[in-house]
């Protein structure tokens, strides 16, 4: 057709118009052209929780772990063993007077010796009084409760150490065999044997000897380090059940989304699909959650454990649109069947499935309560069975045809739990669990969960426990 | 910033050149969308698809040209694709190749302007209203236009004959009602 002024005017009429969109619709293009730097970030925080639950949770078994060690190898190495020698004055009175004394002071490995050797008898005398001084700590940080147990020897006479002190010092009773003195033993000697065998042996003639060394009974704290040594270390399997309710924001809806944005139509093959605006405000809907699966709990320490587990979570919600007349979009699993539901503010059902990984750090704050708090996350696979959207009333409502590649929806988070432990090791758990549970499901729509549930766990195997 | 710059920008994923590029062509393709479209939220709908191509394809964009050229010619193509795909403006989409009518020669002066002859367009069947945007305001030929569409080419000169002769008819007795009250 030849083209007249009647085209051009209306090119020239038409070709700038100008119409202002509604400040949504940048919100709506800003959500799809970056969501993936979105899901990256929010991926980042979540693995970075990850990484410091895990990390701290390592670094404090770490501590724990060496302050035990420390406090084994603080009281190993407090353990002073000291041993006296002195020449016997009624026997070496001689030498001492008329020979050439030569005095050897020993100090080592918390072992004195002294030994006189008279060169004009050539023999070795020495009056061995041998004390055992045994520092039992705790820890090094508690060093002033440490306890010193003084035990004394003396060649010449049995005698019994003075009872138990008030002032720190408490001494045990030593018994000591006086032997024959005809001493040529040497302060290693001496040392060697009273480490050994508690037994003092003068060289060959066998002139001290320390029978037996009878020590005080073990302190309070000793006892208590020594129950930190020895708590269970083993891994012990759960089976565990839980049942919550709480609520969902379906603030997912909540702003204009496409159907592509949503995951409704498979890129590429469908038609740019109709915008879903949300209901508004975002409205919280309460909806139930039940769990079973099998927990694996490790004691790290007497007081820490970690826990880790696979969960199978049902979870199902009403969803409601914020306005009526808004069209809800049910979506289900065959992928046929999409369907709108006119709708003037009615309630529908969502359906989800959900395994996840918990992982959980729990420790007991006071010794003597059995309670044991635990922090964790929940790294989770989410199988989206039949959701609803809305489609808001004056975009036209979507079409079947658009929704017909629908299949089951999922995405992966992380959730983010506290809870409550009552009961030991080996022993039924009951507590009460709070969780929080943010979702990007359908791609950039947001979602938070927030729960409240109840959950009791049972022993696989069960053992007694050592009173 | 210049056109330039805002394209490397976005190709950067500059979040602030993004929002610029959107500030400067959106007020301009709404009203092509508006053009191609029965209702403001549908126009948006083609909008916001438009634009998502748009930043996704722009590595495409040579710098032959105008910028707002490739980007309406992107929104004219979204907006077509669009109508294709829903069911409401589909069915009024099926052309008869023999449906023909008469040709108008009329030419008249437009007393319509804007968004008040936008609106009159919109008035039509969506078939017609969607080839006359494309051969009256986009400038596509007839040949271009059956490839664009899916039609034969005489198909679109049928229905774009159809399409002016109405559009002109509304216009006359527009114009006549105005001259009738004007004249009591």
């Amino acid at each position: 057709m030849q083209e007249n002024n009647f085209e051009k005017n209306v090119r020239s009429s038409l070709q700038d118009l100008q119409l202002e969109p509604a400040p949504p619709v940048w919100e709506a293009v800003e959500a799809r052209i970056r969501p993936q730097q979105r899901r990256r970030r929010v991926l980042f925080w979540w693995l970075a929780v990850l990484l410091l639950v895990v990390g701290g949770g390592l670094w404090w078994h770490q501590t724990e772990t060496n302050n035990l060690k420390n406090a084994a190898q603080f009281k190993k190495e407090n353990t002073k063993q000291t041993v006296t020698h002195k020449a016997p004055a009624t026997h070496n009175n001689q030498s001492a007077v008329n020979g050439t004394k030569q005095s050897e002071q020993t100090n080592s490995n918390n072992v004195t010796g002294q030994r006189i050797v008279s060169e004009k008898n050539n023999t070795v005398t020495f009056k061995a009084t041998a004390s055992v001084n045994k520092n039992v700590g705790l820890h090094p940080k508690h060093n002033k409760q440490q306890k010193h147990i003084t035990e004394t020897a003396s060649v010449h006479k049995k005698y019994a150490v003075p009872a138990p002190g008030t002032n720190g010092n408490e001494s045990a009773q030593s018994t000591v065999v006086e032997n024959p003195i005809s001493s040529t033993a040497t302060a290693s000697s001496v040392q060697n044997n009273l480490t050994d065998s508690n037994k003092i042996t003068a060289g060959a003639d066998k002139s001290v000897t320390i029978d037996s060394v009878t020590q005080q009974a073990p302190t309070p704290d000793a006892v208590a380090t020594k129950q930190k040594k020895s708590f269970d270390k083993k891994a012990v399997w759960y089976v565990q059940a839980a049942i919550g309710a709480g609520t969902i924001n379906t603030g997912l809806f909540n702003s204009n989304k496409s159907a592509d944005a949503v995951g409704f139509a498979s890129p590429g093959t469908l038609a740019p699909p109709p915008v879903y605006t949300s209901p508004q405000p975002p409205v919280y809907n309460w909806g139930l959650a039940a769990s079973v699966g099998a927990l694996w709990q490790k004691p790290l320490s007497a007081r820490t454990k970690f826990s880790a587990g696979l969960l199978y979570r049902y979870n199902a919600f009403t969803v409601r649109p914020g306005r009526a007349g808004d069209t809800a979009v049910v979506m289900r699993s065959n992928a046929t069947i999409n369907y709108l539901i006119s709708s003037s503010g009615g309630r529908y059902r969502n359906v989800y499935h959900q395994a996840e990984v918990p992982l959980a750090f729990g420790y007991q704050p006071l010794r003597k309560v059995n309670v044991w708090l635990w922090h964790g996350v929940s790294p989770a696979v989410v199988v989206a069975q039949r959701t609803v959207l809305f489609d808001a009333q004056n975009s036209g409502g979507p079409t079947a045809d658009a929704h017909k590649t629908n299949r089951w929806q999922w995405v992966l988070h992380t959730s983010v739990q506290t809870s409550v432990g009552i009961g030991g090791v080996n022993r039924l758990l009951l507590g009460p669990s709070v969780r929080y549970q943010p979702s990007s499901f359908f791609r950039n729509q947001r979602q938070h969960l927030f729960e409240i549930s109840l959950g009791a766990a049972m022993p696989l195997s069960h053992k007694k426990q050592k009173p | 910033m210049n056109p330039q710059q805002l394209v490397s920008g976005c190709l950067n994923g500059n979040a602030h050149a993004q929002r610029e590029l959107y500030n400067q062509f959106a007020p301009l393709m709404m009203g092509v969308c508006y053009r191609y479209t029965k209702s403001v939220a549908d126009a948006e709908d083609v909008l916001q698809e438009g634009f998502v191509k748009v930043f996704k394809n722009l590595h495409q964009y040579r710098g032959e040209g105008e910028l707002g050229a490739w980007i309406r010619r992107v929104m004219v193509y979204t907006a077509i694709n669009y109508l294709k795909q829903h069911i409401r403006y589909n069915t009024t989409m099926h052309f008869d190749a023999t449906d023909l009518h008469v040709v108008s020669d009329d030419d008249p002066q437009l007393a319509l302007e804007g968004k008040a002859l936008a609106d009159l367009i919109r008035q039509l069947p969506a078939g017609y209203q969607t080839i006359f945007n494309l051969y009256a305001v986009e400038g596509y030929s007839h040949a271009e236009i059956g490839k664009i569409m899916g039609i034969k080419e005489v198909t679109s000169r049928s229905q774009y004959a159809r399409a002016r002769a109405l559009l002109i008819n509304w216009l006359q007795e527009d114009a006549q009602t105005k001259t009738h009250y004007a004249g009591k």
